[in-house]
């Protein structure tokens, strides 16, 4: 047995680690596309992990339900109640949706210069744990999809698109602590950077750092994109400020921020696609 | 061979359920990583190298899909199904006290690797906060789930369709 038979295991365990550490410093240089990984993320898994993330969704709805069955008696009063109130609502409809036929048109007209261009992509799945705020959608390069596009719901901002593949992409959450986003104050037009945070993001919300301090920043004002930098387009609605921190010696303020957006239970998104506007420092005269 | 393509199945399939359906129940942001259970488990019973594959399998499809940069569960799961066989091999496999304590060594090493990696890539990463928080939680949830499902593991293992009749590792 030559000498470094006692250690055969631990050489070649080290030599696996090795392997994976020269991946994750290619990885992490400079994206490199490994043989074979897109046939097996997008053919193999993806299905089954878009199926089962619908079957989650389900699930958790049946949880909440089964919850509600001690409120059915007091539901059932309210119904009906609101039965009577239907008729009357229903002649408004009709109103309405006439109204809605004039707007539709106006609409049109709006269209005809679009902001941007949007597509629909449905979660297929999250990370676990509290580790990374990481979640995976179902459209990628195919369909346009670019690293560096904002992913917005109809409460507003969600995330940022990371990595795109041919059939999906890696969308990084705004909550997470490595996300970064300029954002301006609505009504006092401050401008400031959301942040993740550790403790923050369980609940769901996420810190505002450097907004100045004569700042007159108040809990209830509504927090926007505010299109410095390039990476998102202006204006996009985020949430609203909760809680204002203003201690003593601080240069600058900090501001408590919920997200409408709920990002324990995203299942439909929307990426904003023709916006892919981005700034060349270099030609700028910055770094 | 068809142990292996069924023992690749559950892992996806352990997979699959941790990314997409454990999220929608975690309160707190904490879930059970059930993969590094089933890694702890299998390479108990079976030994390093299994460990080790099943490890690197595992890592390979976190990374892929939830990571910020490839390599961080890949290390971890690679490691941690290595040593958890290496170790486990004077030990009387069966009981399930010796899995509680591995899954619990192995999500506090998870959890500090990550941690470092995290530090290392020049995240913002409360150090207090993640021991609190996630670590900690984490690791008494991993134990009771391998605790109570531990003998079903064993059946799992040595049910005649994914027996091992020769060893190739």
């Amino acid at each position: 047995m030559p000498w470094w038979g006692k250690y055969r295991d631990f050489l070649i365990i080290g030599a696996v680690v090795l392997i994976i550490l020269i991946l994750m410093g290619v990885n992490f240089s400079g994206r490199t596309d490994i043989p074979g990984m897109e046939f097996i993320s997008g053919t193999l898994i993806k299905p089954v992990s878009s199926a089962l993330y619908e079957l989650g969704g389900s699930f958790s709805n049946f949880v909440y339900s089964i919850r509600d069955i001690g409120n059915l008696k007091s539901e059932n009063e309210r119904l009906k109640i609101l039965e009577e109130d239907y008729d009357d609502l229903k002649l408004q409809a009709e109103k309405l949706k006439q109204e809605n036929e004039r707007l539709k048109n106006l609409l049109a007209y709006k269209e005809a210069n679009p902001h941007y261009d949007m597509i629909g992509a449905k979660v297929i799945g999250k990370s676990s744990g509290g580790w990374f705020n990481i979640f995976a959608i179902d459209v990628g390069k195919g369909s346009g999809i670019e690293e560096g596009m904002a992913v917005v719901t109809d409460k507003g901002l969600v995330g940022t698109v990371i990595e795109a593949y041919d059939q999906w992409s890696k969308v990084l959450s705004i909550i997470d602590e490595n996300s970064s986003v300029s954002i301006r104050i609505n009504r006092t037009r401050d401008n400031g950077i959301l942040h993740g945070d550790v403790d923050l993001k369980v609940q769901g919300l996420a810190r505002a750092v450097y907004l100045p301090m004569t700042s007159d920043v108040k809990p209830g004002d509504d927090v926007v994109t505010s299109g410095l930098g390039g990476v998102f387009p202006e204006g996009i609605y985020i949430g609203k400020v909760i809680n204002v921190e203003n201690s003593h010696g601080d240069l600058y303020k900090t501001v408590i921020i919920k997200p409408d957006a709920d990002f324990q239970r995203l299942e439909d998104v929307l990426v904003i696609k023709t916006y892919n506007y981005k700034i060349d420092m270099g030609k700028v005269g910055g770094q | 061979m068809r142990r292996y393509v069924i023992i690749l199945l559950l892992l996806v399939l352990c997979f699959a359920i941790q990314t997409a359906i454990l999220p929608f129940l975690s309160i707190y942001n904490i879930s059970p990583d059930i993969l590094l259970i089933f890694i702890a488990a299998f390479s108990i019973l079976n030994g390093q190298w299994e460990g080790m594959i099943y490890g690197m399998i595992a890592g390979v499809l976190m990374d892929l899909f939830y990571s910020p940069v490839f390599g961080i569960y890949s290390i971890i799961y690679t490691t941690f199904g290595f040593f958890a066989g290496r170790i486990s091999k004077n030990i009387f496999k069966e009981n399930p006290f010796a899995a509680l304590f591995f899954v619990i060594i192995g999500s506090v090493y998870k959890g500090i690797i990550i941690l470092f990696i995290k530090i290392l890539l020049s995240y913002k990463a409360d150090i207090w906060m993640s021991f609190l928080a996630l670590i900690l939680p984490e690791s008494v949830l991993n134990g009771i789930i391998i605790f109570l499902t531990y003998g079903y593991l064993i059946r799992l293992n040595n049910l005649a369709l994914i027996k091992k009749n020769k060893t190739i590792f």
